[in-house]
Order: C-alpha cells, then structure tokens, then sequence
C-alpha cells in the first residue's frame, strides 16, 4: 500500500461526491469558458463603438464617433 | 495498519506524555501533551514525503506569512513519543480552545471562508486539502487561523477534492440553514464530530433556496448524489466510467471558487432576539451603569487575571474592560445575535485579546466525539483565573430553576476568581422574570446567596452598584485553592460537583 491509498482510506469522500464534482468541474469550466468568450465578444462590440482620439501632429485635439 | 501499533506501545513508556482525544484519526501524525503540558506534534514516517513538499513548495511559508496557519517551531527529534516519528513541532499554543457549536454565524463564516482561500492557495502550490473539518480552524480573538499542519498533501492532475464533502458537511450544510432556516439550528452541529447529513439539510432548507446555484449544486445535488450512489450495486460500472474522468486543475479551482462564491453570499442579520437589545432595554440609569463598569475595572486591576471567562456576556461590554486589564477574554453569551455583534465589532477593530463564543451555561457545550473524549466540554477546557458573571445570577436561579449551591459548586469548579452580581428580588429585571409565573423562590435572598457561596468561596470584596440595590462581589474559589494544594483536583472537583447535580 502506497501513502497515497493510505491517505484517502482516512477520510471517505464518498462516491456521490466524487461524480458531483466531475459534473460540476465540467460544467463550471463550460460555463466559464461562455463567460470568457461572452466577454471577448462584448469588449470587440465595445471597441467598434468606441469613441476613438483622431491625432493630429501628435497632439490630441477632438474625437469623433466612429460607425 | 501499522502506524497505530508503535504509537500504542511506546505509550507506557513515556510516561506524564498524553496523546490528545481528537488526535488519533490521521496516521499522518498527531498531537501530544508532554510532562510540562506543553502541546507538541509529531509528524509520521508516512507524511514525509507530504511534508517536504509542504516546506519546499513554500505553501508553509506563505500560509503563515498570511497569518492562516498557526506557526510552529520545529524541534530535534529527542521530543518524539514513538520511533517512526520524522519532525516534532511546537506549534503556537492556542489560548482558549473553541468548537464549531460555539461560534456565531460570521465566525464559522469566516472559519470556512479561510479554509477555501487555504485550498485555492495550496492548489497553486502544487498541494490540495485533504480533509476539511471545521475543528480545523481555531480563533485567536476575532482572527481565524487553521491549525492542522498535517491537512497538506501533493495533488495530482485530475484528482477530486477528497474533502469536498466533508466541507459541506461542515460548514456549507450549517451556514446555509443559519442563514436561510434559522438560527437555532446551529445547535445540529453540537453533538456532531462530522458536521450535518446532508440530506438532513437538504430537507430542512426551503425550497428557494434549490433557486441558487450553489445551493443547488453543492447541497441538494450533493445529497442527492450521496443518497443515489450508496445505494446503487448494479450501476457500479456507469459510476467506476464516471469518477475514472479526470477533473482539471481549472475545474477543480472554479469548485472551489463557487464554494467561496456560495458562502460568501449566505448573509444573516443579527436583530429580533431577546438580548440583542438588552443594553438600551435594561434598570440601568447611565451613571449606575458607569459606576458598575469602573467597579469591574477596579476589581480586575486587583486581580491581574491572565484569562477570564465573562460568563453572560451580552454584546462584550464588561469583556473588553477585562480585556483592558490585560486578560485574554472568552466572552460567552447564549443568544447568537449578542455574540455575532460582538464578533463583527471585534472582528472590525482586529482584536485578537477576546474570544466571543456562544455558550449557554445553564445547558453548557458537551463532550462529543468518540469516547466522549475526542472533542472537551467548555468546563474540562476551564479552570480560567477570573470568571465574571454580571447580572446572571437571577437567569441561573429563578430562569432556570438552579439552586445556589449547585450555581456556586460550578463556578468554585471553573474559576479561580469569581466577580459576581447579586441582583435582588425587587430589581425590576428579576420581577419582568417571576410576571409570568408563581414565585417560589423564596430563597432567593441576599442571606440565601451568601450562605451558599461562602461553602465553596472566599468572600475577598463586595461593592454596592448604586441605586438599584445590586452588590458586586468578588470572591475566592475554594475547590481552586484545594487544587493547587494537591488536595482535591479540579476534575474531582467537578466530578463531586456533577455528582451532587444529579
């Protein structure tokens, strides 16, 4: 017996429990993978409303309201 | 299994050297008492390999630079108890033990809240928890710190959290119905060693709370899963498939980040009970009150406790003058409303001299666990040098029908200095007492108090609070001066004194 059986066999983490996490991991990374590309999408829409600084001789002088 | 028998047969040999009740579940090692009473721990041949990497991964180091994890000196093996020993420490002694039972809700919060940010920070280490039992953490003062250096173990790409279940039995299962059933059911988790069923829990939630997602996830589900898989032989194969699947490092930090998630918004407001109140709903005028505080602060800068157990503390008034007076402080109070206040205005001002803890003494926290030895009752973690009881004497005696005498055997047993409260009958929070009901307390008399307590005190002082006819006294215990003569010890002494209680 290795110390890594030695160690589980103190503690019972219980069947159910180990398949809830499996369910769980997966659909929380799931759900955070759709955050993260919810959130690429909103900043790409963001950017293409964005008001942008139009520089002339270097100096930023007035924005306008890109389409 | 070969790690109990070495420890079990050295035993006779070393002898004044005490293994603690709670410690003998780990084969990792455990925690001892040795001839001076200091705590040491002793680390087993079979966690070496952990230990290492808890030391050179700096997880250890990180940890009590945070101030998560008690520090410990590590000693030369000579203070060993058995041979398969590989590191003795010392760790940092903990003034006042206390159990979950006896925290309020922000306290066992917090004392969960600690344990996740502990799994987030060890799993970045390259390490995981490997239990996460709510006796794990203890407070010093308002601060929680974990105190089991043994719970590290190394992770391994696509493990589950062992523990997982153990921490929603521990605290996910008690918080959820503190915030959202009631208070009181705290009380679940008293005579508990392994917090609350799960399925219990999920039964006595209401059924919005199957609307949040961690809830649902981490309590419902989890029973439900609990309950299913126990009892499923035939579908061993689907299961064995399931748990085979590997769980990513990411999806194993996203489980603890919606654990964290979950606590974190379980809220409970701490209004509606009886003595949340008691300091703006009470006979006191504001100079008989003043005039009682500076009476307190005399008698303590007399005494120059170094521990004292305020006894009926309400929101900690009088704890922290015996805080001021240099005293680590255990502030007890019955009513989980008046120790969640004192927590969270002590927690707010970073104290770390007094402890707050939900105590009833007329029903006081039991020994539990295996043996009735694995976890103290608050009497066994006593004697303290100075116990305050304050307007408590007429709750004891006419609320809850105790003598004087048993009232004054208990406290000779848990104090060695006494500051107590005669409240007399006709003071108006002892006739709010006896409004509903018959007087037959005839006893409850000046003359009455004084007889019974001069059998087990020393009467040293005694100050009039003006006005309302209430007398401080300040007293001597004389089970405590037997003690320490050698004469009668402070167990036998509450042993007579539970004894004659029955």
């Amino acid at each position: 017996m290795d110390n890594s059986m030695l160690y589980l066999a103190y503690l019972d983490p219980g069947t159910g429990a180990m398949v809830l996490q499996v369910i769980i991991a997966g659909f929380l990374t799931t759900m955070v993978a759709f955050r993260g590309i919810f959130y690429k999408v909103l900043s790409y829409s963001k950017k293409l409303l964005r008001v942008e600084p139009v520089c002339i001789n270097e100096t930023i002088l007035e924005t306008e309201k890109t389409k | 299994m070969k790690p109990d028998s070495p420890q079990q047969s050295n035993l006779a040999s070393r002898e004044g050297f005490k293994v603690l009740g709670s410690s003998f579940r780990d084969p990792s090692g455990f925690v001892f008492k040795n001839r001076d009473g200091v705590i040491l721990r002793q680390i087993n041949q079979i966690y070496e390999k952990d230990f290492l990497q808890f030391k050179q991964s700096g997880l250890l180091d990180s940890l009590i630079k945070r101030k998560w994890l008690i520090p410990h000196q590590e000693l030369s093996l000579e203070y060993r108890l058995t041979d398969d020993a590989i590191a003795v420490l010392a760790p940092e002694p903990i003034p006042v033990i206390s159990t979950p039972s006896e925290w309020c809700f922000s306290q066992l919060k917090d004392a969960a809240l600690l344990t996740l940010e502990i799994a987030l920070l060890s799993l970045e280490h390259g390490m995981i928890l490997k239990d996460a039992s709510a006796f794990n953490v203890q407070f010093i003062g308002s601060r929680p710190i974990f105190i089991d250096t043994l719970s590290f173990t190394n992770y391994q790409e696509g493990e589950a959290w062992v523990a997982y279940r153990q921490f929603c039995r521990h605290f996910l299962a008690p918080l959820a119905l503190m915030a959202k059933t009631d208070i009181r059911l705290a009380k679940l988790i008293g005579n508990e060693v392994d917090g609350i069923d799960l399925d219990l829990a999920s039964k006595l939630l209401p059924s919005r709370t199957r609307f949040s997602l961690g809830l649902l996830m981490h309590l419902h589900l989890n029973s439900k899963f609990q309950t299913s898989f126990s009892k499923t032989g035939k579908e061993q194969a689907r299961v064995q498939a399931v748990k085979s699947r590997k769980i990513t490092k990411a999806g194993l930090f996203e489980i603890i980040r919606s654990l964290k998630k979950t606590i974190f918004t379980l809220k409970w407001d701490p209004v509606g009970t009886q003595w949340a109140d008691y300091y703006e709903d009470n006979s006191y005028t504001g100079q008989t009150f003043e005039n009682k505080q500076q009476i307190v602060r005399k008698l303590l800068g007399r005494l120059q406790p170094n521990t004292v157990w305020d006894l009926g503390a309400n929101t900690g008034v009088f704890s922290k003058i015996a805080c001021e007076s240099g005293a680590y402080t255990c502030s007890m109070d019955m009513d989980p409303a008046c120790v969640e206040r004192n927590y969270l205005e002590l927690k707010g001002g970073n104290s770390e001299r007094i402890l707050p803890l939900v105590v009833n003494l007329a029903s006081p926290t039991p020994a539990i666990g295996w043996n009735l030895s694995e976890r103290e009752s608050i009497l066994a973690r006593g004697p303290c040098h100075t116990a305050l009881a304050l307007a408590l004497i007429h709750h004891l005696a006419i609320g809850n029908n105790l003598p004087f005498d048993r009232i004054a055997r208990c406290f000779a047993s848990l104090c060695q200095h006494l500051i107590m409260e005669f409240v007399p009958k006709s003071d108006v929070q002892v006739q709010r007492l006896l409004n509903s009901r018959e007087d037959v307390f005839h006893g409850y008399d000046l003359d009455g108090f004084l007889q019974a307590f001069r059998g087990f005190f020393e009467i040293t002082a005694s100050e009039p609070v003006e006005e309302n006819g209430r007398i401080i006294f300040e007293m001597k215990s004389k089970l405590q001066v037997l003690s320490q003569t050698g004469k009668v010890t402070v167990g036998q002494g509450l042993i007579q004194g539970a004894q004659s209680c029955t």
